[in-house]
């Protein structure tokens, strides 16, 4: 009997939902590194014996995570970098854990040590000797700085990291990422190898955010919140029909 | 005029029905890959109604006198799906792929097989290409598809190739209509084979679903409408009956 109101309520569920995603990525257009989620209603696969009086409406809201790169932006800090295809950088987390990340903003902390976001070091390890200053990074990922005597030394270079299926990594806030099961295996490299793409140096990787794409997925949304709460509406007065009948 | 309730009954239920299919597909608007469904309607066969004995004649006559032919309402004769194109979006992901003719096969970890126009694939831990639910993609000869880790390119055709080199070619088969029993909202099973088609594939696009927003939302205020004017009509054969069993009162 309530079918029409639970397949009107699922798609009110599933456009309010299609806002909040459309939300979260308009509020994120200008974080560096940030990755925008795609929503889509899903039309899972089903062998009920009678398809035709089992429908649900809309089953679920599926989010995919949308790896595409960002365009790099130019901000002329020398030790940061942006990553141009679907490479990690590795970082080690507090817990001596590895983490991955694409937000290429290095910075030297009090010791000396190169660090990435949340001041976590470099995996491996890049230290600048005492005295020295001027670090900077160049388009293979190599970093050096200006010594005590004013010779620039190469200290390291950062190695990349491709996974087989870059959705499946498990998003930790900070623009770091965490391997998982789902993530498939790693092929490792430095930039330039042949394998991957050299760095923009002097630059961070910007939102992939459109915010064209997201307006006009608003909309959208918008149009199918007000169908179903037509339907729902129509629904209510059938049954409301349907009650009245034998005054 | 009990024969007129059931008829004004078979109306309202014909009509529910309908708005039942109705309401699923304007939910399903933003559903990739989403095939609406369709409803005809008809007619019960016309009932021959025959008097018991026509008057006069002898009384062991018994002779039925055809009186006339009547309606006995509606039903929903069958739900079809709409198997009409939705619009191409491009979204330029690798690995959405939208259909012009056709359905992609995918099969599920236990074996069963399910043709599908929702294109947005994705990559499992292994690198075999998945449908966003983990069900395997199939190529041509009805196996698994692995994709390296790089960016692969899709031809039209299906062929799935990687810098000029060729990694598998995709299933794409097209049945008829009838061949096809709805197995979820863009799901379809078939007892047949299919025929293999290739050709029509674009990469980067998702084919959105077949919603006619319009004509949906028109046929429901049609239907409430239906479904108004049956009750209307039901409550004066109910105040008509009503009125028939208060003739025996007396002093009414």
């Amino acid at each position: 009997m309530t079918t029409i109101l639970g397949a009107a309520a699922s798609g009110l569920a599933h456009s309010q939902q299609l806002v909040d995603v459309i939300g979260h990525n308009v509020a994120n257009i200008n974080t560096a590194a940030f990755k925008r989620i795609r929503a889509l209603g899903e039309g899972a696969p089903s062998t009920a014996q009678e398809p035709a009086t089992s429908r649900m409406g809309v089953a679920l809201t599926t989010l995919d995570l949308i790896p595409a790169a960002g365009a790099a932006v130019q901000d002329n800090v020398p030790l940061h970098f942006a990553i141009l295809d679907d490479a990690f950088f590795r970082l080690r987390d507090v817990d001596e854990s590895a983490v991955y990340s694409r937000f290429g903003a290095l910075d030297v902390d009090s010791a000396g040590n190169v660090v990435g976001p949340g001041g976590r070091l470099l995996e491996p390890p890049i230290v600048l000797p005492e005295g020295s200053t001027a670090a900077a990074i160049d388009t293979v990922g190599t970093v050096s700085a200006l010594n005590a005597e004013g010779v620039r030394e190469d200290l390291g270079q950062v190695a990349v990291v491709r996974f087989v299926n870059p959705v499946g990594l498990e998003e930790i806030g900070e623009g770091l990422y965490r391997e998982t099961g789902n993530s498939g295996a790693t092929i490792e490299g430095v930039p330039g190898d042949g394998v991957f793409q050299t760095l923009v140096t002097g630059a961070v990787e910007g939102s992939n955010v459109d915010l064209a794409d997201e307006f006009a997925n608003l909309i959208v949304a918008q149009r199918a919140y007000l169908a179903c709460a037509k339907t729902f509406s129509i629904g209510d007065e059938m049954l409301a029909i349907a009650t009245d009948l034998t005054q | 005029m009990i024969k007129g309730i059931y008829t004004s009954f078979t109306a309202m239920e014909a009509a529910w029905q309908y708005q039942d299919m109705l309401a699923n597909n304007i939910a399903n608007a933003t559903t990739a890959g989403f095939k609406r469904e369709v409803a005809a309607q008809q007619s019960f066969a016309d009932v021959l109604l025959s008097q018991q004995t026509p008057v006069p004649a002898p009384i062991g006559a018994r002779i039925q006198a055809v009186v006339g032919q009547i309606g006995t309402g509606t039903f929903v004769a069958e739900f079809s799906t709409d198997f009409g194109d939705g619009t191409f979006q491009a979204t330029g992901n690798e690995l959405d792929l939208a259909l012009n003719d056709g359905f992609f096969a995918v099969e599920a970890p236990d074996g069963e097989v399910f043709y599908t126009r929702d294109g947005r694939f994705g990559r499992d831990a292994n690198g075999d290409l998945v449908t966003s639910h983990g069900y395997y993609v199939l190529d041509a000869d009805g196996a698994r598809i692995t994709l390296p880790a790089e960016t692969v390119t899709v031809a039209p055709d299906g062929a799935i190739s990687r810098a000029g080199e060729s990694i598998a070619a995709l299933q794409v088969v097209d049945f008829a209509p009838a061949q096809l029993t709805r197995a979820g909202e863009a799901y379809f099973t078939s007892a047949d084979a299919g025929m293999l088609i290739s050709g029509g594939i674009r990469q980067g696009y998702l084919e959105a679903s077949n919603t006619s927003m319009v004509e949906e939302l028109t046929s429901l205020l049609a239907v409430q409408r239906t479904f108004q004017a049956n009750q209307t009509l039901l409550a004066t054969l109910d105040a008509t009956l009503n009125q028939a069993a208060a003739l025996g009162t007396l002093g009414a």
